[in-house]
C-alpha cells in the first residue's frame, strides 16, 4: 500500500501527507479528510478509496482496479460490490455539497475531479 | 468324473475279491468231497475200486483237474490233460492229503486244480462295463454342466444386447433382467445407478448449454437492438456515447459471465488450485467482509467471523468463494440479522467454512440444486439492482472442488447454513 501512495502521489508542493482538490482536504497520515471544513465521517475503507482516486485524480480507475488495490481483492468479482461503495462514498463525499468531485464514467469506472469551471 | 471313476474302481475290485472268495470256497468243497470219495472206496474195493471211481467222476469235473500221487512219488492217477481238463492260465489250485486206509495206510497227495477263466472273462467283461459306464456318466456330467452354464449365462446375452441398446438419446433406459438372477442383481444394480449418475449430469449438461444460449441471448439482443437505434439515424455525439457505454456496460456482463463459465470448465476438466502459504482463513475472510462492508450495511446486516484455521489455500479463490457465499448470504438474509461466517476445522484434514444467514428458508428442493449452474433459488427475489448471473454457487463448488472438498447447504428454521470444505494439505 505504501509503495501505491508514492507512486500515485502527485508532484506537487504539498506535504507528501496532505492531499487537496478543491475543498476537498485529505490527510493521509492522520488518515482524517474534510470538505469546506467538514469533517467527513469516513470508515477505514471509504478512507482508502478516497485517497486511492485522489491520489489518482483526474485517472479514470476501473472497478476491478479499486477492488484489487483497495480491497486487494484480485480475482474477477461481481464488482457491483464496489458500486455500491462508491455510492455510499459519494452520499458521504458530494450529497451534502453542491459542487460533485466523485464522477462515474458509465462501462469505465470512477474518477475524482473538480470540474468546476 | 473323479468320483464315478473311483467308485466303479472300488466297486470292480469288491467284486472281485467276492468272486475269489467263492472260487476259494468252491475248492475246499470239492477237494473235501474228493477227499471223502477216496476214502469211502477205498474202505469198499481197495486201490482198482478207488481208481475205477476216480476215472468214472472225471467228466463230472470238467474245467477241473485231478492228480494224485502215491506218497513215494509215483503217480497214482491224474486226469487226462486234453479235452475237458484243459487248463487255461486261469487257475487255482489246491493240494491235500488223502488217507487211504486199504491202501496199506498210504497217505496219498493229491492236487486239485479248477479253471476260473470264465470268471477272470466275467471280471474283465465287468471292468469294460465299469469303464463305459463311468466314461458315460462322465460325458454327461460334462454336457450337462455346459448345458447348464449356457443356459444361466444366457441373461449376460441378454444384458449385453440391452447395454448396446442404449444411446445418449435414451439414456433414462435401465437394465432388467427377465428373471431376476441372484448373482447378476448387483451388477445391474450397480450399472443402473451409474447410469442414473450418468443420466443426471448429461441432463445438467443439455440444460446448461440451453442455459448459457438463454443468458447470452438476453444482452445480445439488447447490444444489437441499441447499436441498430442509434445508427437509425443522425444522433448527436453525447447520444452515440452514452449508447457506446451502455454497450460496453453490457459487453461487460458478457465477458464476466464467460469469464466465469470458462472459469467452471477448467475446475471440471481436473484444474487444482494454487496453494500458497498457510495462512489464517479468518483473516481472509475478513478482508472479503470488509470488501462486502457497503453491501451489507445497505441491507443492515451484521456480520460476525467465528473461528479460524491456519491453512495453504490458493488465496485469491478461497477469498472469491467466501465472496461468492457472502453475496448470497446478503441477497437472502433478514434486515437487521446477523450472518456467520464460522471456520472451522473438520475431520480428516479439512476445514469447513459455513456461512449462516437468517431469514426466509430455502425449501428442502432447491438445497442440492443451490450449486448447480445457473440456478436461482427464487427469480423474483434477486437482482434488487445487483447483477447476477447465477454461477455464484457453482464457482463456490468449483473453489471447494479445486481444494479437494465438497459443498454443503441446510436450511432449518429460518436458518441457513451453506459452504464448503477445504482439504488443508
Amino acid at each position: 500500500m505504501g509503495a501505491l501512495l508514492r507512486r500515485g502521489a502527485p508532484a506537487s508542493a504539498q506535504p507528501a501527507t496532505q492531499l487537496r482538490l478543491g475543498d476537498l482536504e485529505v490527510d493521509l497520515g492522520s488518515r482524517k479528510a474534510q470538505r469546506a471544513l467538514q469533517r467527513l465521517d469516513l470508515t477505514a475503507k471509504e478512507f482508502s478509496l478516497l485517497a486511492l482516486l485522489l491520489r489518482r485524480r483526474g485517472q479514470i480507475l476501473s472497478r476491478t482496479v479499486l477492488a484489487e488495490q483497495v480491497w486487494d481483492m484480485n480475482f474477477d468479482s461481481d464488482t457491483n460490490v464496489v458500486e455500491v461503495a462508491v455510492r455510499r462514498l459519494r452520499s458521504k463525499l458530494d450529497d451534502p455539497f453542491p459542487a460533485k468531485l466523485l464522477h462515474t464514467v458509465r462501462g469505465m469506472g470512477y474518477v475524482l475531479e473538480d470540474r468546476q469551471p | 468324473m473323479l468320483v464315478i471313476g473311483g467308485l466303479s474302481l472300488a466297486s470292480w475290485i469288491s467284486i472281485n475279491l467276492l468272486v475269489m472268495d467263492k472260487n476259494a470256497e468252491q475248492l475246499r468243497q470239492r477237494t473235501a468231497l474228493i477227499s471223502d470219495i477216496v476214502n469211502l472206496e477205498s474202505q469198499a474195493g481197495g486201490e482198482n475200486a478207488v481208481l475205477a471211481r476216480l476215472k468214472a467222476d472225471a467228466p463230472m469235473r470238467a474245467s477241473t483237474r485231478l492228480e494224485v500221487w502215491h506218497s513215494d512219488g509215483r503217480l497214482f492217477y491224474a486226469d487226462p490233460q486234453s479235452g475237458t481238463h484243459a487248463m487255461s492260465e486261469h487257475t487255482r489250485s489246491e493240494e491235500f492229503a488223502v488217507l487211504g486206509p486199504q491202501l496199506g495206510g498210504e497217505l496219498l497227495k493229491a492236487r486239485y486244480t479248477m479253471d476260473f477263466s470264465s470268471d477272470a472273462r466275467m471280471g474283465r467283461n465287468w471292468a469294460v462295463v465299469l469303464v463305459i459306464g463311468t466314461l458315460a456318466a462322465g460325458a454327461c456330467v460334462g454336457f450337462g454342466t455346459l448345458w447348464h452354464v449356457r443356459r444361466q449365462l444366457l441373461p449376460l446375452h441378454d444384458l449385453a444386447a440391452q447395454t448396446r441398446a442404449i444411446s445418449p438419446r435414451q439414456l433414462d433406459q435401465r437394465l432388467a433382467l427377465a428373471d431376476p438372477a441372484e448373482e447378476l442383481l448387483p451388477w445391474v444394480e450397480q450399472f443402473n445407478a451409474l447410469m442414473q449418475r450418468l443420466e443426471g449430469a448429461y441432463t445438467q449438461l443439455e440444460g446448461f448449454n440451453a442455459d448459457v444460449a438463454h443468458e447470452l441471448r438476453t444482452p445480445l439482443t439488447t447490444l444489437i437492438g441499441q447499436t441498430e437505434l442509434a445508427l437509425s439515424r443522425e444522433r448527436s455525439s453525447g447520444s452515440l456515447r452514452d449508447t457506446l457505454a451502455s454497450n460496453l456496460e453490457e459487453t461487460q456482463r458478457l465477458a464476466a459471465m464467460v469469464n466465469d463459465m470458462l472459469f467452471l470448465s477448467q475446475a471440471d476438466r481436473g484444474a487444482e488450485a494454487r496453494r500458497g502459504a498457510p495462512v489464517r482463513l479468518a483473516l481472509l475472510a475478513r478482508q472479503v467482509v470488509e470488501f462486502h462492508e457497503a453491501p451489507l450495511e445497505d441491507a443492515g446486516l451484521l456480520l460476525c467471523v467465528e473461528g479460524d484455521v491456519t491453512a495453504a489455500v490458493d488465496e485469491p479463490l478461497f477469498k472469491r468463494a467466501v465472496f461468492n457465499l457472502l453475496g448470497n448470504a446478503t441477497r437472502f438474509a433478514q434486515r437487521g440479522s446477523t450472518v456467520v461466517i464460522r471456520i472451522a476445522p473438520e475431520a480428516a484434514e479439512q476445514v469447513r467454512v459455513v456461512v449462516q444467514n437468517t431469514g426466509e428458508a430455502i425449501d428442502a428442493q432447491s438445497l442440492p440444486r443451490l450449486f448447480d449452474r445457473f440456478f436461482r433459488v427464487d427469480a423474483s427475489r434477486c437482482c434488487d439492482g445487483l447483477q447476477h448471473h447465477g454461477l455464484g454457487m457453482s464457482i463456490v463448488a468449483a473453489i471447494a472442488r479445486m481444494h479437494a472438498g465438497h459443498t454443503l447447504a441446510e436450511s432449518q428454521g429460518g436458518v441457513t447454513r451453506v459452504g464448503f470444505t477445504l482439504a488443508t494439505d
